[in-house]
């Protein structure tokens, strides 16, 4: 049977309820809503205990029928408390004012496919972002906008390029090789939040010879979203609320609704933003004063006096007299870094409709200037928000959302070209003009590092290297319901929905073969790679919703239904390299070619019963979901996620207290294997133009099966002190088991790995929230929201026969998490040395006496993950300027300092002549080592690196990570409305806006939140030559038509 | 309750619509030897896999013995770790010593595979001849392949079989059992090949015609299996066995592509026969990396000019064809102006073993059989031929026999793999500099690799002595 089944459905249940109309004495009552900012438009306005309902126009007005005699009505709006006012018989007006819902307790919190509870009521700890909070500074991609604002989640940016890319983490890992991201849902589509390389790695080589690597500066596909358009985000924690999406759903989920239609006239929002960036944060870099202090820096990048080295010619044509003057030294960050064009964000929204029939339409902008040049980032974006309802009680959301994402974003990040800026500066020294050119226009070519084509210009590259990825992506969604029934006692909703989500990343390489790299290593002049990333996504869902009312008021609402989803993603690159001049095609060379393709088809069935008893004190929710997808060893199997969790609120317990309530919650969810982990392929080959076929790499397991995570969760949440204080506490414990694992094998087998499911680890964590209201007069409002967090996270359980792994691509020769049975997968291991009796040294015994390091052993040296990690939210309103901020406190964790290691190693770190002390030591030097050092004239940057050797001690750059950071910052001043409708306008707000404005930390280099490798589930926390973070400012006019 | 009941059936309707056939995904992406249509283009899948697992994983072979044994530096910045890293005889996990290593066992995990295939094919389907003849060619290489971890791993001994599945250890055995097993190996091979008809089913690359050895048919690849069973010998004889494993050395040298020319007309061309691997820029194909023009950071260790083991090496033929001046290069505070041009560009190909490699052999055989005579013959052989030098007089003694040998193996064979082993088992080392002034001699010499940590883990948890090995600390 295909899809008509579900219509059948849907039409025996209409055939089974015909409505009959109410007959009886009815009034017209007519109303305003209003809030101490004016009307509030889209207002819901109810009458208690019967059935009449009505919504608020944008002036706050509404007319709702109602019967004669006393009633009572309920007038909710979003954001604000829902207040209950009596009219009495007879009565034809009535006004309602309603506060502020400071603490978000009104909002509903998502229970089932189609089904939510009131935040007051929720059994599981939920988190809402609203959209001040999101849009409070323009920022490059979603996970930026939500940095600091989630309680229970990290969120880290690989880099600081234009665009974006970074991954968000709730409660912690929850698998080790499996889908380590949330579930994205958009107004009921489940998007893709991939990330394809667009092919940089033909130029940086960072992982050899590959067409790309993940190392390749990725942007994930969330940043495809405008912030702009988001009405709120609601972020899916626990297992006992995520397990409605089964097999998708360990690592959390985030539902974001967009921005919906209120009745009334149209109106016009226009935003327009103009603003500027300039790095957070430069290194700065050694002043040279001697030619010979050049020549002498390792690796010979000073030509070592060699006649014929580049080095040495330049440095005796331009210091002939062998002194180098302050005025020569070049600060190259500085000079590099230096972009502030403008950045410029426009939306233009409309809204409007009747009752029935709403709409919004969004327009939106955004270029990002990026501080490198020629760098940057432009999103355009076009919506449509549709809601029709008929009165044959069917209702209909449509949603339909274009967007176009453009990023140029330079090299960044490792390479082994020195073709990426940061990783290049540290190995040239600042003694040369790189940003000028000679007498026949060409860039200065950089004599450094061996010169030649082995390094680059930077300046020269960022001039003429094209990376670009340009994104097409249209999502949209679909939902119809009907209410089967509505009776007194009795309601039954049937709902159709779906989405899809298509996306094509076409990106394009192209680095010209005049570049001062090019021809380097591999002999081939200029290198073009064009590359095309697909993605098609598509869910579908029926759920039937029966909600019931006993007689003592509870009410029980049981829900079915099934859902398809299916995912798929092809991606294929063609690259050349050896191109002619003025070719910028891929036509002659080398040329190759690569594709891949995924493909995930699932199917699910679901059943959920939630109550609410003891007027709404008391709520349960249970649920079930089974699950079958294609990536599974047995393809036909369900596998059942159940879920249970309750709440109990008192009401007034205390005098002080207004209402405490406890709650607590069990569920397990899935995270299904990875596409082609069931395959047992081989692996191809070619030699002399034959192909081959070799034993594969990782063995692939038939059996196969989703990993389990069953998490129990308790928490208390309390509002205090007459509705100022609202408290919420929250304990978690999740155990992941039948871990999907692909376990190095001993290579005497002849595989590199293997994949199973096995082994167990458990997380637990506190997540602890207040919200205060500390000010809250009529001109002066103050809301204050600290939040802290910390999870720790151990391996329980292993198979025997799997070693401990590094489940992060990575180095020996750095720090690293180890996956380690009853170790945190948090740990950070790294090699130290030891000596003959199998003592640890001390760091730098080996530049004392290299002779008593024996060898060297991984150990334990600290942990990745912080102690912890707290927010805070600060909103102050004074009449009509607001201020508010975000502060980000991250308190240690260890991240490996690449990038210092680079500039040690170039000998061009701000401290490589530092003398060295106790405090500027890294950790663990003796006052024996740090005496010697001093005594040898051993400066700190040479001693880290003399330290740290090439494998031989990880620790010199493990270095605590910890910040505090001002995220995003707000100043606005909302125009009296007199002086907006001079200007032609019916309000107006002037806003200053500064994004990543602060950051104080001790750690050396840009910003420890950085990480080479892009998404990785176990953070391996390795600054390496990202690209510097920008400190944004934005000047921003809101006028409404 | 009706309610509840008209909910389950739609639910159940929409149940129906979905089917599990849907589920049904396959893989497009990798290739599958399953999917060959027929026994014998499997076979030849298989047997182009080893060809070119073997040719990638020589290149490490290159590179790593040729900076442990001093011939070669990639001189790039970011590999400093690759310039004295061999110099430190440390038992380090590093990126250094976890090579040669991986890529042999894989490529023995491929031979065993296709003689278990072979095991499992209907003689209606491919004829024993044929199945011999594929059996002789797994047998050899999996006797090859073998041999390079042994020769890296020295007194640490190896592993010398598959275990049955991927979570299974075979246990490590002695350095004179693997060099035991490898020899029986290549005469179990031998065994195949005579049975083997006068065709194989499968193509070999131009590696195994188009250098002056016709090996494509079970009766030439024998001249290959002997070739490799006189190395194999040899390098017995030289660790303790002595007379009996160099005699053996000798048959199978006669039973080699040596024989025909012996050492009496060699020329410069006769002495590059052999079997060669293939390489090639083409795209998915795998290029010479160990090329100067592939790889500029491919130097020469000075030493071979400056160590003054060789006077007058600079105008010895071999060297003015191998080695070239460079722009100067410092990494790591070693510098060198000489680069290696052994191999020219990335379709260069390099040489398994090669008729300039059995004259060598032959001449050591020779000599410790007692035919001093007949070792200087073969000696001044390669000098005249070979370098452009007049012959030498009679060896002094065994020591002096030993330098002159170690001295035309340096130059005939320079950076073909052999420098770091040679001088292991003739010379205990003597004549590996140290790297630069500050090195302490501590750790001048690196005797062997350690076994790879992945190794190590993986046997760590044994209870089983011999499983777990000697060379895991």
């Amino acid at each position: 049977m295909g899809r008509r089944g579900v219509w059948g459905g849907a039409v025996l249940l209409l055939l089974g309820s015909v409505t009959t109309p109410l007959l009886a004495q009815v009034r017209q009552v007519a109303g305003t809503v209003t809030s101490a900012k004016g009307p509030v438009a889209a207002a819901t306005v109810t009458q208690v205990g019967g059935r009449a309902s009505a919504v608020s126009n944008d002036q706050g007005r509404f007319t709702i029928t109602l019967p004669e005699g006393e009633v009572r009505l309920s007038v909710r709006a979003i954001g604000f408390q829902r207040k209950e006012v009596g009219i009495a018989a007879g009565a034809t007006s009535v006004s309602v004012e309603l506060a502020e819902d400071v603490f978000k307790l009104e909002e509903v919190v998502t229970t089932g496919q189609a089904t939510t509870l009131e935040k007051r009521s929720a059994t599981t700890a939920t988190v809402s972002v609203d959209k001040e909070e999101i849009t409070r500074a323009p920022a490059q991609s979603l996970d930026q906008a939500l940095q600091g604002k989630v309680l229970g989640a990290t969120v880290t940016l690989n880099g600081g390029g234009p665009g974006g890319g970074g991954q968000i983490q709730i409660r912690g890992a929850s698998s080790i090789i499996g889908n380590s991201q949330p579930l994205f849902v958009v107004d009921g589509t489940i998007i893709s939040n991939d990330a394809f390389s667009g092919g940089l790695n033909t130029v940086t080589r960072a992982a050899g010879t590959a067409s790309t690597s993940a190392q390749d500066n990725l942007v994930n596909r969330l940043s495809d979203l405008n912030p702009n358009e988001i009405e709120s985000i609601e972020v899916l924690k626990s297992a006992a609320a995520t397990a409605i999406y089964g097999s998708r759903a360990t690592n959390g989920v985030i539902v974001i609704r967009t921005k919906r239609g209120a009745p009334g006239q149209t109106r016009l929002n226009v935003t327009q933003r103009v603003g500027t960036q300039e790095p957070l944060r430069l290194l700065g870099s050694r002043v040279f004063s001697r030619v010979s202090d050049v020549a002498n820096i390792p690796y010979g990048n000073g030509g070592r006096g060699v006649p014929t080295n580049p080095a040495t010619i330049y440095l005796n044509q331009a210091f002939p007299d062998g002194t180098i003057p302050l005025s020569a030294n070049r600060d190259y960050q500085k000079e590099f870094y230096d972009n502030t064009s403008p950045s410029y964000e426009t939306t233009a929204s409309l809204t409007g409709g009747s009752e029935t029939f709403k709409y919004f339409a969004s327009l939106g902008n955004r270029q990002e200037t990026g501080i490198a040049p020629n760098t940057g980032a432009k999103l355009q974006t076009l919506r449509f928000n549709i809601d029709q309802t008929w009165k044959n009680g069917f209702s209909a959301q449509l949603s339909a959302n274009v967007t176009r994402n453009v990023l140029d974003r330079g090299v960044a990040g490792n390479d082994n070209t020195c073709t990426s800026p940061m990783y290049c500066i540290p190995y040239t020294p600042g003694v040369i003009n790189l940003d000028s050119v000679d007498a026949n226009g060409t860039f200065v070519r950089n004599p450094f590092n061996g010169g030649g084509n082995r390094v680059s210009n930077w300046f020269e590259t960022f001039q003429f290297l094209k990376n670009t990825q340009d994104v097409f992506r249209s999502v949209g969604s679909a939902n119809l319901s009907y209410r089967a029934l509505e009776g007194d006692r009795n309601t039954v909703t049937l709902n159709l929905g779906g989405g899809l989500d298509r996306y094509q990343q076409e990106a394009y390489v192209f680095s010209p073969p005049f570049l001062q790299y090019e021809g380097g290593v591999d002999g081939l002049l200029g290198r073009v790679a064009q590359s095309s990333a697909e993605g098609l996504n598509y869910n579908a869902q029926f759920t039937a919703v029966w909600t019931h009312k006993t007689a003592n008021d509870w009410t029980v609402t049981t829900s079915v239904g099934s859902s398809l989803e299916r995912q798929g993603t092809n991606f294929y690159l063609t690259r050349a390299r050896g191109t002619l001049p003025g070719v910028e095609t891929i036509q002659q060379g080398v040329l190759d070619a690569i594709q891949s393709i995924t493909q995930f088809n699932d199917q699910a069935l679901f059943a959920n019963t939630q109550l609410q008893a003891f007027k709404d004190r008391l709520s349960i929710t249970t649920g079930l979901r089974a699950d079958r997808s294609s990536a599974n060893g047995s393809q036909s199997t369900f596998y059942v996620f159940p879920r249970a969790s309750a709440a109990y609120r008192f009401d007034n317990p205390l005098p002080f207290v207004s209402s405490f309530k406890v709650r607590g919650g069990w569920g397990q969810t899935g995270n299904r294997p990875r596409y082609a982990d069931r395959d047992v392929p081989g692996g191809a080959v070619l030699i002399a133009g034959n192909q081959g076929i070799i034993a594969p790499g990782t063995v692939g397991n038939p059996g196969i099966k989703p990993e389990t995570l069953t998490e129990v969760e308790g928490g208390v949440d309390a509002t205090l002190f007459g509705d100022r204080v609202q408290l919420e506490a929250t304990y978690f414990q999740r155990n992941i088991s039948d871990l999907l694992l692909n376990p190095a094998l001993a290579p005497t087998s002849g595989f590199n790995a293997l994949v199973i499911n096995g082994g167990e680890m458990k997380t637990t964590g506190v997540e602890l929230g207040l919200t205060w209201l500390a000010i809250n007069s009529r001109d002066l409002q103050w809301t204050l929201r600290p939040t802290w967090q910390r999870n720790v996270q151990t391996v329980t359980n292993l198979p025997s026969f799997v070693a401990p792994f590094n489940p992060s691509a990575g180095n020996a020769a750095s720090m690293r998490p180890r996956i380690v049975n009853g170790q945190r997968t948090t740990w950070a291991w790294a090699n130290a040395p030891f000596d003959a009796s199998g003592q640890f040294l001390p760091t730098g015994s080996v530049v004392v006496d290299p002779t008593r390091v024996r060898s060297t052993r991984d150990t334990i040296i600290g942990d990745i993950n912080p102690d912890f990690q707290a927010f805070l939210s600060s909103q102050l309103q004074w009449k009509r300027l607001s201020f508010s901020f975000t502060l980000d406190w991250r308190q240690g964790g260890l991240v490996y300092n690449f990038t210092q290691r680079l500039f040690d190693e170039g000998g061009t770190s701000r401290d490589y002549e530092t003398p060295m002390t106790a405090e500027n030591a890294p950790a663990g030097t003796s006052a024996e080592v740090i005496a010697f050092a001093n005594a040898n004239n051993i400066g700190l940057g040479r001693f880290r690196y003399l330290a740290a050797g090439p494998t031989l001690d990880g620790r010199v750059y493990s270095q605590d990570g910890g910040y505090v950071r001002v995220r995003d910052i707000a100043l606005s001043y909302d125009v009296p409305e007199r002086a907006a409708k001079s200007l032609g306008a019916r309000t107006m707000r002037l806003t200053l806006q500064g994004r990543n404005m602060f950051i104080f930390t001790k750690y050396w280099s840009f910003d420890p939140e950085n990480n080479r490798q892009g998404n990785q589930n176990i953070r391996q926390a390795q600054d390496l030559a990202a690209f510097p973070g920008a400190r944004q400012f934005f000047f921003s006019v809101d006028v409404g038509f | 309750m009706t309610y509840f009941r008209a909910l389950v059936a739609s639910a159940a309707v929409a149940t129906a619509a979905c089917s599990s056939s849907s589920l049904n995904v396959g893989n497009p992406n990798s290739p599958n030897i399953a999917g060959a249509p027929n026994a014998r283009a499997a076979v030849q899948l298989a047997v182009t896999g080893i060809l070119a697992q073997a040719r990638s994983n020589w290149l490490g072979w290159g590179t790593t013995t040729g900076s442990y044994g001093r011939e070669y530096y990639l001189m790039q910045a970011q590999f400093g770790g690759v310039i004295f890293g061999p110099y430190r005889d440390w038992p380090l996990f590093n990126g250094n010593g976890a090579g040669l290593w991986s890529g042999y066992y894989t490529n023995l995990r491929n031979a065993q595979s296709l003689l278990t295939f072979l095991d499992t094919v209907p003689s209606a389907n491919y004829s024993d001849q044929f199945k011999a003849g594929a059996r002789g060619f797994a047998r050899t290489f999996y006797a090859l392949e073998l041999l390079y971890p042994i020769l890296a791993r020295d007194s640490i001994g190896a592993v010398t079989t598959m275990p049955a599945d991927a979570i299974g250890l075979a246990p490590f055995v002695s350095r004179d059992s693997v060099y035991r097993f490898i020899s029986n190996t290549l005469d179990q091979a031998q065994t195949d090949l005579q049975g083997a008809g006068g065709t194989f089913s499968f193509a070999l690359t131009t590696g195994y015609s188009g250098f002056g050895v016709a090996a494509t048919t079970p009766a030439g690849f024998i001249l290959f299996n002997r070739a490799l069973k006189a190395r194999v010998e040899a390098y017995r004889g030289s660790l303790g066995c002595g007379t009996p494993c160099y005699q053996a050395a000798l048959t199978a040298l006669n039973a080699s592509f040596f024989a025909p020319v012996g050492i009496a007309t060699l020329s410069a061309a006769n002495l590059q026969n052999g079997i060669w691997h293939l390489y090639s820029i083409a795209s998915g194909d795998v290029p010479n990396n160990n090329a100067v023009g592939q790889n500029q950071f491919v130097y020469a260790n000075p030493s071979i000019r400056d160590d003054g083991r060789i006077p007058g090496v600079t105008s010895d033929l071999r060297y003015v064809a191998k080695i070239r001046s460079a722009p100067s290069s410092t990494v790591e505070g070693v510098t060198s102006n000489i680069q290696l041009q052994v191999f020219r560009d990335g379709n260069s190909p390099a040489p398994i073993i090669r008729r300039e490699e059995l004259v060598l052999l032959y001449a050591e055989a020779q000599y410790f059989t007692g035919n001093a005579t007949e070792a200087l013959n073969a000696i001044n052989a390669i000098r005249t031929v070979s370098g452009g030098l007049t012959a030498r007089g009679a060896f002094a003694d065994a020591a002096d026999f030993r330098t002159e040998l170690i001295n035309q193996r340096r130059l005939s064979l320079l950076f073909e793999g052999h420098r770091w082993v040679d001088t292991r088992r003739l010379l205990g080392y003597a004549g590996l500099p140290p790297i630069r002034f500050n090195e302490p001699a501590a750790y001048t010499v690196a005797t062997r690799l350690p076994v790879p940590q992945l190794e190590c883990d993986a046997r760590r948890l044994n209870g089983d002595a011999a499983v777990r090995g000697p060379g895991c600390p």
